[in-house]
């Protein structure tokens, strides 16, 4: 409940210029954060399987990745907090490889938050200042500053077991905040706040994150939060980044299924199909639904084909559709409704997105006939999974 | 604005744990001073001060200095065995002379200076020769006597029939502590048995040993002495003229008011006509400790407190029934009137042996007197009783085994053992393994060398003694006789009463009683005071941890007075209801549930206090959830609560269980072992044989180590069955 | 319903509390009357008259009690004290190490508590004599710290694995070494169950005689319990006085369980810290 009224608090300070920059730098823009190689293993179990990427000062660098993918490893090896089995860490030009966590200079925000449960929302914010010999005249500026722009005035002499969620979360933030580092970690700290408090903490840390301009790495399962922070992403699968990229490059050319799934929110329909060579373009046959396109592909070649539901739209008539979709179910968000069907052959599920019009008359039972514009049409090779992109 | 204070030690927090350390070990370390004369005993009240004021004029007089130290009786043995040997003993010492025997055995004592031999009693001088050595300077003779209370006993007392029968249920014709087998040896000695036969073989034998049991139950029947009447009711109820008389001895003499009108008599014959009564004399005597070397000092206070100059203060301020014939005439001492007569009663008695075979008697004759008092046995089975346990308890030594077997056996396991490390070293994983290890041994390094030397150390050389038979001076190997000896249960009934099996058996029933119930009433409590609205919460939980409180030898000593046949809250409740009273020490059941009654009192607040803590762990909407769904309440405990409070519990039920099953002092306190040893748990029966059956320490720790390794392979089941649960 | 349930819950919880304290009246009656044990049956243990004789003759009967009691507080306290200094880095890194030797000897120490201490007095002596820590209370504390350190580490041991790794992990990302955050988070954290070992310690220490009669050779020297089992004597004892002593030693541990009260809940259950 406190959340919501600190709404206005936050924004307001944010409103006041005051400058928490990041440290003068002089290293090299790239040369941030770097991983080289990457591995490793518990036991038998490999979990990192040479992870390569470099995070440029400045940037807001995002892992996402479904649980078990080796995201979190990733941002804990970066902390020091995981040792790796081979493979460079570089922060700020230094190879800290073997560096002890305290010896990197990085902050970070946990998912449980971590706070010291024995110390006030204050020593809390200082703790970090203090460990690194910061003059107590300067670990009282910069408590103050943290807890302004955060909001955390009224709780500074609280202790964290009698914050709310939302506000624990903040110490949290601001914890990490109030300390100069090279590179600043988040691992999934959204994830333990309810639906509506989670995205405007999202806004705010955005808003932070270009304020500040510190450099971060912000680790989550949650790829709406992926595509809103992320000024680049790392899709990684089963230990090894599958895609990197601006979250729009990675949404609009999704470099295998596996991203293609995971990216886009409602997820990507894809329907089994096969190629067949006619002349000048190719016809897929996939699931009930006829696709064209000139993508280079082999006669009878079995493909995945994937139509992003905001792509999908309502054929003015049948000869130009894919297909008809047998509505199931209208999900009507206001401005907008997800139609969820089956294709009139093979009963496949399909869902699309309608506004307008279409939503208006959009009824369970009817038949929709569909359409896509052949350029936002994905092709996937059924076998390697990886994109076939049109000539 | 005010810099924020900082509650984080940032700077010197290493010197401040240093300087912490540095505190306690001063606070702790007191050093000892090299004192001229040191004397150690076990006096309390009126003796305690006569010695000390006789000990007090000594150093004023030659500017001597003395350190007194008065030791609990319960340690005191035990501490002069662990000191002597190594010269840390006092230069002298008071005891009975009835451990002579052990202490000369055990290499403890130096003889006396042939300049004190002077002027003793030649009786009470006698009871502490061994061979013709003399071992002490006798200072006090203590027998039984007869205290009559003149008040209401007026006519010449020739025999115990010569007191008044009791006119009404709570009052009697006499009282001593008739289970005690030290109150039974008069009666033992006027039926014309014995304790030990003249050449040390068992003496309580043959239809005179049964009169004498016959005689003191049939006392009881009568109603003319109380049963159960322990050292502090007899002098209560004789001071409160619920006794026309009473046996005791001179330490009894303070308890007396002044203005009382008792006579002390030598104990006379039971029935007019017969043998008198003759108790056994102890006699307490000064000892000179083996390796201190007599000082002129030392010398000098044992003059001065064992003759004449001490003995008067002894005998005036101490009550003490000295043995100089010399004192006999001194005026301050003609009128005391009680001492004469102590006095008299020492030269009827008969002196005590002190040999070792003596001291393992007391057990046998006592178990018996209590099985006739019960009525378990006829006197004639229970002499026949004592005989065997008597024959059982100083069976001759297991014959001495070769240790070259085992030095064989050893030699082969640590080269197995070095093998096995260096083929372990070669191997290049293990070397990683220890090298990450590296940063934590600094963590353990220290607690580990600590409880290796000071857990470790003692627990192998215990362990070691069981492989040994006879005194830790002399000790003999005999490898695995002694566990051979346990398990066969020496020949006997493998069932049989103070058998191992049987013992075992008692055990694992009175662990898995006990913990049964300290489980199901700390649980039901901890749910009882975890319900989020009770009132009073608070109030009930400290009063409920009280138990816990107190030290559990008080308690168990209360425990042990309200299971008092007659006097005792339990059977006065039994009454006030309508019901029998019940001897509860004389059954196995009743004695039993009075343990268990005490060990659960003990332990339920544990078992309470855990589980409270563990249901503030329980997910709440887990419980809520149960309850919409509709169970009820004993569902909801059955299927959702029991599942989810049993694994937080486990890990304290094996503790409790563990110090159930070596749970030594409620059994040793409360029931004694009683009814004859078939309360009894494993360690109360080892303690008994290395402490009280004539200190047979290799047997005891063979017990010790059989417990040892039933509980490790009981914890390591239940451990397994723990993780099942879990999984 | 809801009355009849509260109802019972309150009577099973005074049927409990006059279980529990029912025998500790009889103490009590022992301990304030000046007579002795009754010597009728009797239901209520109290006597209609009253005296503190017996007390009396606990304190002032004794010139050294003054002195004895400052030595049990002083052995108790440091025995807790050291059994928990000793214990803490140990049981830290049984928690947060994976090191060789961890399991086999985290056994070993269990099963030591399962060895009867019958046996092993007189090493004991010999050990204390030969490192000249006899007669000294140093010498006493060391042995009761070591029969205390098991027991603290386990508890210690489970109290660490309960603190979130996470908590430790932000302090070392904020900057702390392991060793400061070992002393500036974790044991601070770990708070309750440190309480609650500490009374554990505290209170084996209070209670025990037998080893301080053995070790300790002086009058001034001497913890309470050891003076308090003197009045037990081989022929007599004096019940009343020995109750009275019984009392007045168990005053302060029952002040400390009143303390730690609070701790003793979430303390005794591992796992009980949360952030």
């Amino acid at each position: 409940m406190l959340d919501a009224t600190l709404a206005p608090v936050v924004s307001s300070a944010l409103a006041v210029p005051t400058p928490l920059s990041a440290p003068a730098s002089s290293l090299p823009r790239d040369e941030r954060c770097a991983l080289r190689g990457v591995t490793k293993s518990f036991g038998d179990t490999p979990i990192l399987k040479g992870i390569d990427f470099d995070v440029r000062e400045g940037e807001f660098a995002v892992l996402v990745g479904p649980s078990g993918c080796g995201k979190s490893t990733t941002l804990r090896a970066i902390a020091g907090l995981e040792e790796i089995d081979s493979g460079t860490v570089r922060i700020g030009g230094r190879d800290v490889t073997a560096l002890p966590p305290q010896d990197r200079d990085i902050a970070m925000v946990f998912q449980s938050y971590a706070l010291y449960p024995h110390l006030s929302v204050r020593d809390n914010l200082a703790f970090g200042l203090r460990m690194r010999k910061t003059p107590e005249r300067e670990v009282a500026m910069r408590v103050d500053e943290v807890s302004c722009m955060l909001g955390l005035d009224p709780y500074l002499d609280r202790k964290p077991k009698a914050l709310s969620g939302g506000q624990r979360q903040r110490v949290a933030m601001g914890r990490a905040l109030a300390r100069r580092a090279q590179a600043y970690l988040y691992d999934e700290p959204l994830s333990n706040l309810d639906a509506s408090l989670r995205s405007s903490v999202r806004v705010e840390i955005r808003k932070l994150h270009d304020r500040t301009g510190a450099t971060s790495i912000y680790v989550t399962h949650d790829q709406v939060e992926a595509m809103t922070l992320a000024d680049r992403l790392w899709v990684f699968n089963g230990g090894v980044v599958e895609q990197s990229g601006a979250p729009s490059d990675v949404y609009d050319k999704p470099r295998s299924l596996f991203v293609a799934r995971f990216v886009g929110s409602p997820a990507m329909n894809l329907l089994k199909g096969r190629a067949r060579r006619e002349a000048g373009s190719v016809a897929i046959a996939a699931e009930g639904l006829l696709v064209r396109t000139t993508a280079p592909l082999r006669d009878g070649q079995d493909v995945m084909v994937g139509l992003r539901p905001h792509d999908l739209q309502v054929a003015s008539d049948l000869s130009s559709a894919l297909g008809t979709l047998h509505v199931d179910v209208v999900e009507r968000l206001g401005s907008e409704a997800l139609v969820h069907g089956w294709a009139s052959t093979s009963g496949a599920t399909i869902t699309m997105r309608v506004d307008g019009d279409a939503m208006r008359r959009a009824a369970v039972s009817d038949s929709i006939a569909v359409t896509i514009d052949p350029a936002r049409l994905h092709l996937f090779d059924a076998a390697s999974g990886l994109r076939i992109d049109a000539r | 604005m005010t810099p924020p204070h900082c509650p984080i030690a940032t700077r010197g927090f290493g010197f401040r744990v240093l300087g912490f350390f540095l505190a306690i070990l001063l606070l702790v370390t007191a050093p000892a001073r090299a004192d001229e004369v040191t004397i150690w005993h076990a006096y309390r009240d009126a003796e305690a001060q006569a010695l000390d004021t006789v000990v007090h004029a000594f150093e004023l007089r030659t500017g001597h200095h003395v350190t007194m130290l008065a030791v609990p009786f319960d340690a005191y043995s035990a501490k002069l065995a662990a000191a002597i040997p190594n010269g840390n003993g006092p230069d002298l010492f008071i005891e009975a002379h009835e451990r002579l025997g052990t202490y000369v055995r055990d290499g403890l004592l130096d003889a006396v200076p042939a300049a004190l031999d002077e002027g003793f009693d030649a009786s009470a001088r006698r009871a502490l020769l061994q061979g013709t050595t003399l071992y002490g300077l006798p200072l006090a003779a203590k027998s039984l006597a007869l205290f009559v209370d003149r008040s209401v006993v007026k006519g010449p007392i020739d025999s115990l029939d010569d007191l008044p029968r009791p006119g009404t249920s709570s009052t009697y014709t006499l009282v001593y502590e008739n289970e005690s087998s030290y109150a039974f040896a008069p009666f033992v000695h006027g039926a014309g048995s014995d304790f030990l036969a003249a050449d040390e073989s068992f003496g309580f034998v043959g239809p005179a040993a049964a009169q004498a049991l016959r005689d003191v139950a049939l006392l009881v029947r009568e109603g003319r002495v109380p049963a159960e009447a322990s050292g502090a009711l007899v002098s209560q109820l004789f001071r409160e003229h619920k006794a026309a008389a009473m046996i005791s001895g001179p330490w009894a003499l303070g308890d007396l008011p002044h203005d009382s009108d008792v006579e002390v008599m030598p104990l006379p014959p039971l029935h007019r006509g017969g043998r008198p009564l003759r108790p056994f004399v102890t006699v307490e005597a000064l000892f000179f400790s083996a390796h201190r070397g007599a000082k002129a000092s030392t010398v000098a206070l044992a003059r001065a407190i064992a003759f004449d100059e001490g003995a008067v203060v002894r005998a005036r301020d101490g009550h003490q029934v000295v043995p100089r014939s010399s004192l006999s005439a001194r005026p301050e001492l003609a009128q005391l009137a009680s001492l004469q007569a102590f006095q008299r009663a020492a030269k009827e008695a008969i002196g005590m042996p002190s040999s070792v075979r003596m001291r393992a008697t007391w057990e046998p004759i006592g178990a018996a007197l209590k099985a006739t008092l019960r009525g378990d046995l006829t006197p004639e089975n229970a002499v026949a009783m004592a005989e065997r346990r008597f024959r059982d308890v100083t069976r001759p030594q297991a014959p001495p085994a070769s240790t070259a077997p085992w030095f064989l056996a050893l030699g082969l396991l640590s080269l197995t053992g070095a093998i096995l490390t260096y083929r372990r070293a070669r191997a290049e994983a293990w070397g990683l393994a220890l090298k990450r290890s590296l940063p934590a041994y600094l963590w353990v390094t220290h607690a580990a060398v600590i409880l290796l030397l000071l857990v470790g150390g003692p627990l192998i050389v215990g362990a070691a003694t069981s492989l040994f038979a006879g005194t830790r001076s002399a000790p003999t190997f005999v490898g695995f006789a002694n566990y051979v000896s346990i398990l066969t249960a020496r020949g006997g009934e493998l069932l049989g009463l103070g058998s191992f099996w049987r013992t075992l058996l008692v055990t694992l029933l009175w662990t898995a009683v006990n913990v049964a119930l300290h489980v199901t009433i700390g649980v039901a409590l901890g749910l009882v005071l975890s319900r989020p609205l009770m009132r009073l919460k608070t109030v009930y939980r400290v009063l409920l941890v009280l138990p816990w409180a107190v030290p559990s030898y008080v308690s168990a000593l209360a425990w042990k007075g309200m299971f008092h046949r007659q006097f005792g809250a339990i059977n006065a409740l039994l009454t006030y209801l309508g019901g029998e009273p019940v001897a509860w020490f004389a059954r196995f059941s009743t004695a039993f549930a009075a343990n268990v009654a005490t060990n659960v009192w003990l332990g339920f607040p544990f078992f309470m206090v855990v589980t409270l803590g563990a249901i503030t762990g329980l997910p709440q909407e887990v419980l809520e959830a149960a309850s919409i769904d509709g169970a009820t309440r004993w569902q909801r405990f059955r299927y959702v609560i029991a599942p989810l409070l049993l694994p937080a519990l486990l890990p304290s039920v094996i503790l409790g269980t563990v110090w159930t099953f070596n749970m030594f002092n409620v059994v040793f306190l409360v029931s004694g072992g009683e009814p004859d040893g078939a309360t009894d748990i494993l360690v109360s029966e080892a303690y008994r044989w290395a402490f009280t059956r004539d200190a047979q320490v290799g047997y005891g720790a063979a017990y010790a180590v059989l417990v040892f390794l039933l509980l490790v392979a009981g914890t390591r089941a239940l451990d397994a069955f723990g993780k099942k649960a879990e999984s | 319903m809801k009355a009849l349930e509260s109802f019972a819950a309150h009577a099973v919880a005074i049927v409990a509390t006059m279980f529990a304290l029912y025998p500790l009246l009889w103490v009590l009656g022992l301990a304030i009357s000046p007579a002795g044990m009754a010597s009728e049956p009797a239901l209520w243990p109290l006597p209609d008259s009253p005296s503190l004789a017996n007390a009396k003759a606990v304190v002032s009967g004794n010139p050294h009690f003054w002195t004895q009691l400052a030595n049990s507080l002083i052995v108790s306290g440091a025995t807790a004290t050291v059994a928990i200094f000793l214990a803490l880095p140990a049981a830290y890194a049984l928690a947060r190490f994976r090191f060789f030797g961890a399991q086999p000897g985290l056994r070993a120490m269990l099963w030591t508590q399962m060895f009867p201490g019958v046996a092993s007095a007189v090493p004991l002596y010999v050990i204390l004599d030969k490192l000249g820590l006899l007669d000294s209370r140093s010498g006493l504390v060391l042995v009761y710290a070591t029969t205390a350190i098991p027991f603290a580490l386990l508890q210690l041991k489970g109290a660490f694995e309960g603190i979130p790794i996470e908590l430790e992990e932000a302090a070392w990302v904020d900057g702390a070494s392991r060793v400061r955050t070992f002393l500036t988070i974790v044991i601070p954290a770990a708070r309750p169950a440190i309480a609650v070992t500490f009374l554990f310690a505290f209170m084996s220490a209070w209670n025990e005689f037998i080893l301080a009669a053995t070790l300790l050779s002086r009058e001034s020297a001497f913890t309470l319990p050891v003076v308090l089992q003197r009045v037990v004597g081989e022929h007599a004892a004096h019940w009343g006085v020995f109750a009275a002593g019984a009392l007045i030693v168990s005053v302060p541990v029952v002040a400390l369980f009143y303390v730690a009260q609070r701790s003793l809940v979430s303390g005794l259950t591992a796992g009980s810290v949360k952030g």
